[in-house]
This record gives C-alpha cells, structure tokens and sequence, in this order.
C-alpha cells in the first residue's frame, strides 16, 4: 500500500507509472521545484517588512519603513510606479486595437502569406529585447520621440503584440463560427455581427490578451532603460537602484509589482470565468430556442 | 467562407510591426557595414576582439547549461504534472505560470537576496557549520545558471504538460493492457509522442538565454559577461553604433539558424502553442 501513496491524485492510467520509485522522485522533484520558484519571491515579500538597512535574510526585525520609503519618503518611487501605470494602460489599449483585429483575420482566413505574417509577428518574442531597445532608441530619436510616453508606449507595444495576437487567437479558433454566419444568413450586417455577437463571445481571450499586454509593458526593464527618458519607469527607477545601492526599498517596490500582477491575475480569473458561464448559458438559450 | 473577418483588419498590426520593430532593426543591422564607413571594417574587428569571442563563448555556455538544466528537470516536472488529476494538474500549471508573470527584475533581486553575502543560503550554510564566515554566491556563473534557469524553466514545462496531455490515453491504456511495463511505457510511449513539446520549449529557452541581459549583468561577474551587455556597452559607452549591430547581427544570425533547424524538423507554427 506505501507504494501506492506516490500516485496519488493521479489519472488512472498513469497510476502503474506512478507509483513505486518513480513516482517518489518525481513527486519529490516536482515539489523542490515548486519551493525554488515560489520561494524568492515569498522570501522578497518577507524581507520588504524587514528593520534592517542592508540586504539579508531573515531579517533581524521587522517594520514598515521601506514601504513609507516607497509610498512617500523618497517621492520618485510613487512617480516612477503612477509612470508605469499610464505607460502599460496605454501600452493595452493601443496593442488591442491593433492586436485582436488581426488575431481574427490569422484564425479564420487562408493567408497567401501567412509564414512571413506569422513570424513577423511572433519575432518580438525571440529577439533579444536589448536588440529592439536600441534599434528602436535609433529611429525613435530620429523623430524626437525618445524620452517621451508616447514612444515608450510604441516600443513597449512592439513586445505585447504577441502576446494578444496569440491568445486572441487561440479564443477566436474555439468561436464557433456558424454564429456568425447564421446571424448573417438572417440578414445582420457584417458591423453588427463583429459588434453583437463576435465581440461578445471573444470578450474573454481579450480580456486575457489585454492583462498580458499591461504586464509585459509594466515589467519591460531593457526598453526602459533606453525609452523612458529622465522620468523613469518602476522597473528603470529598482534598475537603477539595484546597479548603485541595493536598499530594501526595492524589496517593498517589489512587493508592489508582485501585489499587482496577484490583482491582474485575479481579475482575469475571476471576470473569464463569468464571462465563460455567461457565455455558455447563452449558448444553452439558443439551443433551447432552436 | 462566411465570416466577418476581412484581411484588411490585420492591416494595422502588421504595418505597425514593419515600421516600429522590422523596419527599425533593419535600419540598425544596417549600420554593421555602412557606419561609420561602408566596409566590413566592424566585422574585422569583431573577429580580432578576444572580448567578442570570450563573450560568445560566455553566452554559448550559459545559453546550452541553462536549456540542458531546464529541459531535463522541466520535462520530468511536467510529467508528474500532466499525469495528475486534471484539477491539481491545473493548480500546478497555474502556480507555474503566475511565477512567469512577477516582474523579471523581482525575481533577479530574489536571488539576489537568497544568493548574497548575508542571504538565506549564506546564513544556512553558517548555521551547518560548513562555512566559516558570511559568503556571497552572487556574481558567478552558478548565480547566473540558477536565476536563468528559474525565469525559463516555465518555457518548458508548459509546451511540455500541453503535449503530454495530449497523448491519446488509449495508448496508454493499450501499452499496458499488451504487457508493457511502466518504463516501457514511458520509453515507447510518452517519451516520443511529447518530443515536440520539449523541443519547442528546448528552443525557446536556447533562443531567449542567448539574448539575455538583465540576469547576467545583475548576478554575473566578469566571466559572465553576455553578447546583449556588449551591445549595449558599445551603444552607451562607446557610441559606436556600427559595431553594436554587428554584434547583434551574429546573435541575430544565431538565432536564426537554430530556428531554421527547428522549422525544418517541426515547424515554426508549432511555437504559437499547438502542441
């Protein structure tokens, strides 16, 4: 029977495979490897209540120093973070408008390009972001647009686009499209089917598609470095800060980014799961109608 | 075809790209052989540079250790997860995937708290007794490996739970029901039918540590040092930006060529996440 503990939780089929010694090393591997994700970050959330001035851990005491630093003591810190707010909201509209419009085109039409199309778009994934940070610090200066948000936005825009474009897609693949054709076979024109009922039910891979645009630009570092001018960014202003002094100012910015990005998640945990059963529930009306 | 979408609509986007990311590193790469004078004069110096090289081999090395670590210890963190309850299964991967999304910084100063001379590892091996006084970790390549390999090992876990999920688990149940034994059914099974997965995940780890900056220039020290930090010391140091494109050319061209490769053998479209 001890043998069999190791598959626990586990699908009937693999059960066999799981238990034994295997499945102990690999139940074993799976959780170190969980702690060493999790763990610095858990251990940078501990250390940002930390009383001590220098960078060890555990702390010798705790306090909330490092925060009242962050949220007043040192006011560039809430001006870098309001800065990176309005850069990666901006950065989310702008990729959405132009992202999911041609995440529909790339799931549903037969492209003569598509190859080159689809890896024009997936390459700001794989280029190195230091080479697009000064390529694009190149150009931008040529038009006066470095140092100000609306070329930050344009850069940061360049790294999101695949992220929208992608889950865009891969919600506008599962649509069934016989919805829409049946509302146009009733006799709705093409604006009002993308408006009523294509919009609607790809809500929810935009919204997905929106919250990674808004973390991809909110986290950028390199393209910051190069873009944002004298005004820094959240991530620019821990950069530099990191590079000189490390104080635990960081580790209660830090403690920021990371409360933003539980937020961001949540929210789109939680509205993608209503919109889902929305969704479905509107699916079972009609079926019930037809 | 009945639908809404109309090619125009991608219009936008597309030229968006062209002009702000292809355009631009075009224009860039350019200036290799045009600036300061036409010529390959930037190249011929890139090859007399023992810099350039020692920092090729640099990013090599880091680049494979990191993609070696990843792929083996990823691809058996996702078979346990892939064959777990679909419920915990979906725990896992959204824990993992969380991780993905905390600011890169963050965790680059997390293991710079745990890896630093009063940090967690310091003070445990003190408190064992193995070393004597407070030691740091930081700034060397097993620093590097280690905060590297924990921003990427997502990369291929995911490719890799997705396609072994996607195994046909009547086969599975076909391999066993014909006597196979559990190691029989990994090796025949599991093994080749999820290939594709690592492979994708392989190469998006290699690709993404060749271009790393932020990791190596934050933990690493000098021998370290990575093409991206030479690019951009050539740009804001030496304001020769003729020989920054050549340096990102040859990484560029790298890249490339091991996309190429992969391409040939599974296809590009695999990497937009069909598994």
């Amino acid at each position: 029977m001890g043998r069999r503990v190791n598959a626990r939780h586990t699908l009937p089929e693999y059960r066999p495979l799981m238990s034994g010694l295997p499945g102990a090393v690999l139940n074993l591997l799976t959780a170190v490897a969980l702690v060493f994700l999790l763990g610095p970050v858990v251990i940078v959330l501990i250390i940002s209540f930390s009383a001590d001035s220098f960078l060890g851990f555990p702390p010798s005491g705790f306090s909330l120093r490092w925060y009242y630093n962050f949220f007043g003591g040192d006011p560039t810190w809430l001006k870098a973070f309001w800065k990176s707010m309005r850069i990666a909201s901006m950065t989310m509209a702008l990729a959405i408008l132009l992202g999911a419009p041609a995440a529909i085109v790339l799931a549903r039409l037969k492209l003569r390009h598509r190859p080159i199309i689809e890896a024009l778009v997936l390459a700001p994934l794989l280029v190195s972001p230091m080479i697009i940070a000064v390529a694009s610090y190149l150009q931008l200066a040529k038009v006066g647009l470095t140092g100000t948000s609306f070329g930050l936005v344009l850069g940061h825009c360049v790294l999101a686009l695949p992220f929208v474009v992608m889950n865009v897609m891969v919600s506008a693949r599962s649509l069934d499209f016989r919805l829409e054709q049946a509302a146009m076979n009733l006799g709705a024109r093409p604006l009002v089917v993308a408006w009523r009922v294509t919009l609607p039910l790809l809500i929810p891979g935009i919204l997905t598609a929106a919250l990674f645009a808004f973390l991809v630009s909110f986290d950028d570092v390199v393209l910051s470095m190069f873009l944002s001018g004298i005004e820094p960014t959240l991530q620019k202003r821990m950069w530099d800060d990191l590079r000189l002094e490390i104080s635990p100012t960081v580790a209660a910015a830090s403690s920021v980014l990371i409360l933003v990005t539980l937020v961001v998640f949540a929210i789109g945990a939680v509205v993608n799961r209503r919109m889902t059963q929305r969704i479905a529930g509107r699916r079972r009306v009609n079926m019930e109608r037809v | 075809m009945h639908t809404i979408a109309r090619p125009w609509l991608a219009w936008p986007a597309i030229a968006f790209l062209l002009l702000l990311f292809a355009l631009p590193i075009g224009i860039f790469l350019a200036g290799s052989v045009l600036d300061p004078v036409p010529g390959l004069g930037q190249f011929s110096r890139l090859l007399e540079s023992k810099a350039f090289t020692q920092t090729l081999l640099n990013t090599f090395r880091i680049a494979a250790t990191v993609t070696v670590v990843c792929v083996v210890v990823g691809y058996l963190v996702a078979v346990r997860i892939a064959t777990l309850e679909n419920t915990w299964a979906a725990i896992l991967i959204g824990l993992i995937v969380l991780t993905v999304w905390i600011s890169l910084l963050v965790r680059n100063y997390a293991w710079m708290v745990v890896l630093g001379r009063q940090g967690l590892l310091s003070r445990f091996l003190q408190a064992l007794g193995w070393i004597d006084a407070p030691t740091s970790f930081l700034y060397n390549e097993f620093a590097v490996v280690v905060a590297m390999t924990h921003i990427l090992i997502p990369y291929v876990i995911i490719p890799s739970v997705a396609s072994l999920k996607g195994i046909d688990k009547s086969y599975v149940r076909a391999a066993m029901s014909l006597g196979a034994r559990p190691a029989g059914v990994f090796r025949n099974v599991m093994l080749p039918l999820s290939t594709p997965g690592v492979a994708t995940g392989a190469v998006i780890v290699f690709v993404m540590a060749l271009g790393f900056y932020v990791t190596p220039a934050l933990t690493g020290g000098r021998g370290q040092m990575m093409v991206a930090m030479l690019i951009e010391g050539a740009v804001s140091n030496e304001l020769n930006w003729g020989y920054a494109a050549a340096q990102a050319l040859v990484l560029l061209a790298i890249s490339l060529l091991i996309l190429y490769f992969y391409n040939r053998r599974y296809g590009v479209s695999r990497l937009w996440g069909g598994a």
